[in-house]
């Protein structure tokens, strides 16, 4: 009783809403046949983009624009080389950021400040207000971390160093990136500007995507709260961390299949794209203020440019929080597999940390485990605010091709983990 | 250094400035704790020495001049700035009852239609007034029922709370305002309709049980409620 008394209210209406409703289950129903035609959609899409981007094409150097080899860009005039061995290092970006981003960013700052303007005193936009802020003041300090790390790696660690400890897109490599977190915990805000770096230094694209999406799972602080947040449950421990690690190997080794570094990464930041490596400035920078100076730069231009982002996925997220009643997702998660997809979809508009995550899965133990480990090993790998960030660093198709996939990958772990849970009881 | 340069060098300055000043501000009155847990200062400190470091780099500088025009840096700027426009508009502000009603999993107040509120227990009545946060009342359980506590949280009313209740709430924060998990009580009192919503109350009363949707949830049965200031720490730490 005593253990139960804090979800009774919980178990109460989930049992009350999962009494026979055939209207509730045909909801359910469509739900799962709906995402379900979207992910084979998406992946058809995906395909069709990766089969046309590497069989006959090549990205234009100037914009990325997939062309034949050998012919000119009719954007940029830029001629487009043959497919060669895998680059290094990203393409230098040619001409103005897009107007595209420039009018997402001006859409989202106008219509944020027309809510606040308008309607600051309403209880919704109220409860908005703190949690935007919160999402933002938490964020922050571990996004400045993040790219104070990703400037130190720019400008101490030299190439031939990462050669050496990830040589190449191979299994070995991408099992080694993925479990970097281990010795270099980083939460999802911290672990985009390094990744960024850590491509320019040419770790290859199939471990950089591994990291990125095991760093903030497969680390000690995550598996110390997770097992905190489960007094113990050590299953749940060790269900999120290997799943979350092998989800990530599986995605990476995949990316690394689909596409090249060239062909799924953005150019650099804009301050950096005039001084890209090689450049005389950087030799002369370095020469005349200490390569401390120079990392701290680099890491101010990466805050600046990322840090967009995560605002603007914060906004969107703080909206979502306050909009989504909780209920509503405990009340459509009638069987495993809806459960799966229900807590999914919440993992994706929460936004939370992954260090607090395991606090609010707990929460909803009135869930299959299933459900509840959905929500903790897609959350740090894919939300509202990653997927902004996601912008900075890869083109929207490689995008596409890796939140389909984590997607679909979590949404099939998680099947599989029900099942050897049911097994186990 | 051209002029472009210059722009964006001023542009980047005046944002790392602002917030710099947001977190000296908000570490110096302690506001900070309205939106994370107050054992996180430490995070704002390293924040703002990263951004006095960056502020002293930027200085320094000898960049080439960014590409993109001074209208993408502006709006970018203005992206930067706009959780200070909602911080200063979201001060002293905390999550309340609509946030609660959109959190708590089982609705605000689920109909109440089972066994009404019991208080049924051994304990004596001269036992001493116990003081307990709402998460210790449930954590406690059933071993409290019948011990009279006094307690504090916000008001919560809506349609679906059943009549002569009202729902007393708090939030427990992991790390941030958008971790919070609410946690609340019924509260059996002959004025609960007029009570204010999201107004803060220190109700002493006797814990017993009520049933709720077929399951056995915490209450207290009110033996006085009475309207507080907020609590200098308005969230629950676990």
């Amino acid at each position: 009783m005593v253990a139960g008394w804090r979800f009774a209210p919980v178990l109460a209406y989930a049992r009350s809403v999962h009494a026979d409703d055939p209207q509730r289950l045909a909801l359910v129903a469509a739900i799962i046949l709906g995402a379900a035609v979207v992910v084979a959609v998406v992946g058809a899409v995906v395909w069709a983009l990766v089969r046309r981007s590497s069989t006959s094409r090549a990205p234009c150097p100037g914009c990325g624009t997939f062309l034949a080899p050998g012919t000119t860009c009719p954007a940029c005039g830029t001629v487009v080389p043959a497919p060669g061995p895998p680059r290094t290092t990203s393409p230098p970006a040619g001409g103005r950021p897009g107007r595209g981003r420039l009018a997402l960013e001006a859409f989202i700052l106008v219509g944020a400040l027309v809510i606040l303007a308008l309607a600051r005193g309403a209880a919704p936009v109220r409860a908005m207000s703190v949690v935007f802020v919160s999402i933002v003041l938490e964020a922050f300090p571990f996004m400045l971390l993040g790219a104070l790390v990703g400037g130190l790696v720019e400008v101490f660690v030299p190439r031939e160093k990462l050669a050496a400890v990830l040589p190449s897109g191979g299994l070995a490599t991408v099992a080694v990136a993925a479990a970097l977190g281990c010795v270099f915990p980083v939460c999802e805000c911290a672990v985009v500007p390094v990744v960024r770096r850590l491509l320019r230094k040419g770790v290859p694209f199939s471990a950089a995507v591994a990291y990125l999406l095991a760093g903030p799972i497969v680390n000690p602080v995550v598996a110390a709260s997770t097992a905190v947040a489960y007094k113990l449950e050590w299953k749940m421990v060790i269900a999120r961390l290997v799943s979350g690690y092998a989800i990530a190997i599986a995605v990476g080794l995949a990316m690394g299949r689909l596409f090249t570094k060239a062909s799924a990464t953005v150019a650099d930041a804009s301050d950096d794209e005039a001084h890209a490596d090689g450049c005389d400035c950087h030799a002369d920078v370095r020469a005349s203020r200490g390569r401390f100076v120079l990392a701290l730069d680099h890491a101010a231009s990466d805050f600046v440019d990322i840090g967009v982002f995560l605002v603007m996925g914060a906004f969107v997220a703080a909206v979502l929080q306050t909009a989504a009643a909780r209920s509503a997702f405990v009340a459509l998660a009638a069987s495993p597999a809806a459960a799966i997809l229900m807590m999914m979809v919440l993992a994706v508009a929460l936004n939370l940390c992954s260090e607090a995550d395991a606090f609010v899965a707990t929460s909803f133990r009135v869930l299959p485990a299933s459900a509840q480990m959905a929500f903790m090993v897609l959350g740090p790998m894919l939300d509202v605010k990653l997927v902004l960030m996601y912008l900075r660093v890869f083109r929207k198709r490689a995008i596409v091709a890796l939140t389909s996939m984590v997607l679909a990958a979590v949404f099939a772990a998680m099947l599989i983990f029900h099942a050897v849970d049911q097994m186990g009881r | 250094m051209d002029g472009r340069g210059l722009v964006a060098k001023s542009i980047d300055g005046a944002v790392f400035a602002a917030w710099l000043a947001a977190y000296a501000v908000l570490l110096a009155t302690g506001a900070y704790t309205d939106f994370l847990r107050p054992a996180l200062w430490p995070i704002l400190v390293g924040a703002g020495t990263m951004l006095a470091a960056f502020l002293a780099t930027l200085a320094l500088r000898q960049r080439p001049a960014p590409r993109d025009g001074w209208l993408a840096r502006l709006v970018r700027a203005g992206l930067l700035l706009l959780p200070l426009a909602y911080l200063l508009a979201a001060r002293g502000e905390i999550l309340g009852s609509y946030a609660y009603g959109k959190r708590a999993l089982a609705g605000g107040g689920l109909s109440a239609t089972g066994r009404p509120l019991a208080t049924t227990a051994a304990v004596p009545d001269d036992e001493p007034t116990a003081a307990l946060d709402l998460d210790q009342i449930w954590e406690g359980g059933q071993r409290l029922c019948g011990r009279r506590v006094v307690t504090e949280g916000m008001v919560f009313l809506d349609a679906s709370v059943p009549e002569g209740f009202f729902v007393l709430f708090r939030f427990v924060m992991i790390c941030c305002a958008a971790d919070v998990q609410p946690i609340g009580v019924y509260v059996r009192h002959a004025d609960a309709a007029k009570m204010e919503p999201d107004a803060w109350a220190c109700v002493t009363g006797r814990i017993g049980t009520m049933e709720v949707a077929g399951e056995e949830v915490p209450a207290l049965d009110a033996e006085k409620v009475e309207t507080i200031p907020r609590p200098g720490n308005p969230y629950l730490y676990p």
